[in-house]
């Protein structure tokens, strides 16, 4: 067996944070390779040591049997070694061509490494020269030694010199600067191995599949035969992952080594040979693939055993929640983004929303929050105030008075309320009192109203999008002050009120169990799952009526996962009606309760999960169904 | 009368193209230089010290050396402006300082510095400087027997054909050589170059100075070229600083644009002294490029075309461990 890598008790911290602690393993050549563990169990963390992005505390790392020093990228190249990062390292205005070329030497040429290898022996063409000047000098000198035996060898040393010199005129035709090489480069690459890449599109242009061959080819082309790849499928569809899979598999016939970090356990039974368990920072074992079952590696993984179960209780006395209604929305292409989409999301019920990626989910989502213009339609939220005192939040005073002159309120003791001829101040001390009480439950047009009111009617939405971050949490602020993001207009006067939020802050990390330093943590610097926690955890704490998350689980643990899964079957009990838009087509048929498909903004079919099958929902996620009929 | 403003145009645009193409050399690498006011006007200073110290070492009588007149100058200002781009990067780079508020105070400390510094050298005695100032002037001295042509594309001193060929040589080297990719690289996605295995802090210092030299050429021109070594003119030498960051955004970042831009700005410059305008009216006119950069921004966003777009990178400092 031949060592590609080999960790001796490697150690990382930041600041008071340990990622990696003594960890030690080796990793077998022309192997794929499996790094599994939860989120923050530092596995990352630990590629990026080998990839030359971080430098560890202590420990050493061996490449090829020989200790290897690692300081930045450009020496893990010098390794052999490349990384795929899961954010994409390229630049968005080059095109494919551009991208690998970028910082390339000369010596990168992998031809001139071959050429130079090679003809080692022979020396360099200084010393060659100087050689030959030697033994011309000795034959003019000498009348002693046999002149035509160093004659002989001096024309050797010329032909040698030539062979050089021709050599090196070669090696400076490759290495010139061309895009021309380059993308003939890429070309025998991408053929070898099996992957699709047009050179001249450009970088943002591309579907993320495309960015990461892309950053797959560029390490390549470096002469990278040891590749490490962050959650390479976390963003892929299914046949995007397959296709990848094969390439790898590819890659490693060639005699290429593979490590994939990664968390989901059936990708790990079906592409790797061998899985290295990491957990909390330390290593935990390491196991062959074939003798791996699922239930193993989640143990191995959290450290105890964990039923993998939803259960799924039976909707509580469903009633129409929010009703969405021919609706429609453009998108930026001048299209419809959203189609004649209507439906109806009820109480105590979880609506699942299946879709492939981009087919109008978030402007879905985005329009029923009020965050995305509608060009056509209805979207009603029937807020259940009946027998509920009146609360002015958002509301204004003639608001109020054309719903009391309606009849819509009722004093304590069952007389209706009048308001002609009452100041405002009179109302507001009414309701403050909360003697004004809803005789039905109160509808509202959503359609009409700004992101502000509509959360304070109780809809609140949780979107995680791509890269976590990019909406809804503010990175550079501490918890407390992404919480206040939600209540800031909340409390009297000028000043700010902490006191609150800084308690819903400490509910959130207790009950989620967040792992963080403190509170007063800024939020980026927590791990993905815990970050996706706080922004969950935020959305539910202030008790909302409809509540739509997206992706809610994208890139988590198994753990972090379920736990985000019992919060949604916690929140319905309560009667919320929640919209979970999924990618995971096994969960969404455990979770929900009515499944949503979404074709191209149009509705393909709402189905019961406990009578359909993964199969029927690809189909109509893919082509909407058979005859696109539409279901009720 | 339009042959002799174009002239005086063509004259004038040296120290918008200097500014502009020095400006996109440290632009292009990742840095938003509001400091190039302050490095323009040090490049000023520098420039007058240059001339200075070799006018007035040559003893009275002896005609100045035509080509050391420009050479030493020339190499005072590169030099004056490396180092003003040297202390930009030392609080970017190393210390990892915020850019904007760093470059707003290279231009509040440069205008100071250069001010304060010009007024002392007025008070020189029997200075040849002036003298020098008018041996500057053409470069082709027999300009006149090409006529209008002459006139309007001849009438240059070195420094205006060197600013034209400068930014010519700017745009080649960013589209077509490998250290222009690189840089490239650095300012739109500093953690790509990086990972690419480029010296992102070697490249982001050394296009910065180079960058902050060629800035410190407009200073340098406008001083000894345009206003002919007249001290008393530099006074508003940083606001082509700001007109140079304009022109920049101006011209999408591309080095060769701002030659037709400077040329179209000059003009509008000298305009109000050709047409008798009220001082009022000139102050507008004035503010045309400034307008112009708007709309074009405008319109770039409108579009939407991500090839018009700054580098993505620009104005953020970059360290290969933030997570």
């Amino acid at each position: 067996m031949k060592e590609a890598i080999r960790f001796e008790k490697v150690t990382k911290t930041f600041g008071k944070v340990v990622a990696n602690k003594d960890v030690s393993f080796s990793v077998e050549k022309g192997k794929i390779y499996a790094i599994l563990g939860e989120n923050g169990s530092g596995k990352t963390t630990l590629m990026n040591v080998i990839a030359g992005i971080y430098k560890q505390d202590a420990g050493k790392v061996y490449i090829n049997e020989k200790e290897a020093h690692i300081n930045s990228p450009l020496d893990a190249f010098k390794y052999n070694v490349g990384m795929i990062h899961q954010h994409f390292k390229l630049v968005d205005v080059f095109t494919a061509v551009e991208n690998v070329a970028q910082g390339l030497k000369e010596e990168d040429v992998p031809e001139y490494k071959v050429l130079q290898e090679e003809y080692k022996d022979i020396g360099t063409r200084k010393e060659l020269k100087k050689k030959i000047k030697k033994l011309e000098k000795e034959i003019k000198n000498s009348q002693l030694v046999d002149v035509e035996l160093l004659r002989n060898q001096a024309k050797r040393l010329r032909d040698n010199y030539d062979i050089i010199v021709s050599l090196e005129k070669q090696e400076r035709r490759a290495r010139r600067y061309s895009l021309k090489t380059i993308e003939k480069r890429m070309k025998t690459i991408t053929d070898r191995y099996g992957f699709i890449l047009d050179p001249h599109k450009r970088a943002y242009d591309m579907s993320v599949s495309e960015k990461q061959t892309l950053e797959i080819v560029k390490a390549l082309n470096r002469g990278v035969n040891i590749l490490i790849l962050d959650e390479p499928t976390a963003v892929l569809t299914p046949q995007e992952t397959s296709h990848l899979f094969a390439a790898l598999r590819n890659m490693k016939e060639h005699g290429n080594t593979v490590i994939i970090i990664t968390h989901k356990l059936n990708e790990v039974m079906e592409i790797s040979d061998k899985v290295v368990v990491l957990r909390k920072g330390e290593y935990v074992g390491e196991i062959n693939t074939r003798q791996a079952t699922t239930s193993k590696l989640t143990e191995m993984m959290v450290g105890k055993k964990i039923t993998l179960d939803i259960k799924r209780s039976k909707p509580v006395n469903p009633t129409d929640r929010l009703i969405v209604s021919h609706l429609k929305l453009r998108n930026k292409e001048g299209g419809f983004a959203i189609d004649d989409v209507s439906f109806e999301a009820r109480s105590g019920e979880i609506l699942g929303i299946a879709g492939i990626s981009g087919n109008g989910q978030k402007e879905l989502l985005e329009s029923i929050a009020g965050l995305y213009p509608i060009n056509a339609g209805d979207i009603t939220l029937i807020n259940p105030k009946k027998d509920q005192p009146l609360t002015i939040l958002h509301k204004t005073f003639k608001e109020v008075r054309d719903l009391a002159s309606k009849g819509a309120f009722y004093y304590k003791d069952g007389s209706d309320v009048k308001l002609d001829g009452k100041s405002n101040k009179e109302i507001a001390q009414l309701v403050k009192d909360k003697k004004i009480i809803f005789k039905d439950n109160e509808i509202v047009d959503i359609a009409e109203k700004d992101p502000l009111t509509i959360r304070e009617a109780g809809i609140h939405l949780a979107f995680v999008p791509e890269d976590r971050l990019g909406m809804g949490l503010v990175g550079d602020m501490d918890i407390v002050d992404n919480m206040m993001l939600r209540t800031y207009k909340h409390g009297k006067g000028p000043f700010l009120h902490r006191e609150k939020p800084s308690k819903t802050a400490e509910n959130i990390i207790k009950e989620l169990e967040v792992v963080t330093p403190n509170k007063n943590t800024q939020v980026r610097l927590l791990s993905g799952g815990n970050i996706q926690k706080v922004l969950v955890g935020r959305e539910i704490v202030f008790a909302p009526k409809v509540f739509m998350t997206a992706y809610p689980v994208r890139g988590l643990d198994i753990n972090s996962s379920y736990a985000i899964y019992n919060l949604l079957e916690k929140q319905k009990k309560e009667g919320v009606a929640v919209i979970y838009v999924g990618e995971d087509l096994d969960v969404l048929l455990q979770l929900c309760d009515r499944i949503l498909v979404l074709c191209q903004g149009k509705v393909a079919g709402i189905f019961d999960p406990k009578k359909v099958t993964k199969e029927k929902l690809g189909l109509y996620m893919t082509n909407g169904g058979p005859g696109h009929v539409q279901k009720a | 009368m339009f042959v002799s403003l174009f002239a005086r145009a063509f004259r004038m645009m040296a120290v918008y193209i200097f500014g502009a193409s020095g400006d996109t050399v440290i632009e292009k690498g990742g840095h938003l230089n509001m400091g190039v006011p302050g490095i323009m006007f040090i490049g000023a200073l520098g420039g007058i010290i240059g001339e200075v110290t070799y006018a007035n070492n040559v003893p009275a009588g002896t005609p100045l050396n035509g080509f050391l007149i420009i050479f030493v100058p020339l190499i005072f200002a590169l030099i004056f402006g490396a180092l003003a781009g040297l202390l930009y990067c030392f609080l970017t780079v190393t210390l990892k300082c915020n850019q904007n508020v760093v470059g707003l105070s290279l231009t509040t400390f440069g205008v100071g510095l250069a001010r304060f510094s010009i007024a002392g050298l007025t008070g020189i005695k029997g200075s040849r400087v002036s003298e020098a100032g008018l041996m500057l002037q053409n470069l082709f001295p027999g300009y006149k027997a090409a006529g209008a042509f002459g006139e309007m594309f001849l009438s240059g001193s070195f420094f205006t054909y060197f600013a034209i060929i400068l930014a010519i040589a700017i745009s080649i080297f960013m589209a077509k050589t490998k250290t222009g990719l690189n840089l490239r690289a650095v300012g739109e996605n500093p953690a790509s170059a990086d990972a690419a295995g480029i010296n992102v802090t070697k490249y982001r210092y050394l296009s910065t100075m180079i960058g902050s030299g060629i800035v410190a050429l407009g200073g340098l021109t406008y001083v000894l070229d345009v206003e002919m070594g007249v001290y008393a003119a530099t006074d508003i030498v940083d606001s082509f600083g700001w007109l140079a960051l304009s022109i920049v955004i101006l011209c999408a970042w591309r080095s060769w644009i701002t030659i037709p831009v400077s040329l179209v700005i000059g003009m509008l410059s000298i305009l109000p002294v050709y047409l008798s305008l009220s001082t009022e009216v000139a102050k507008l006119v004035s503010a045309v490029p400034y307008v112009a950069t708007v709309i074009v921004l405008i319109i770039s966003s409108a579009i939407g075309s991500k090839k018009m777009q700054p580098p993505a990178g620009l104005g953020k400092t970059y360290f290969r461990e933030d997570r």
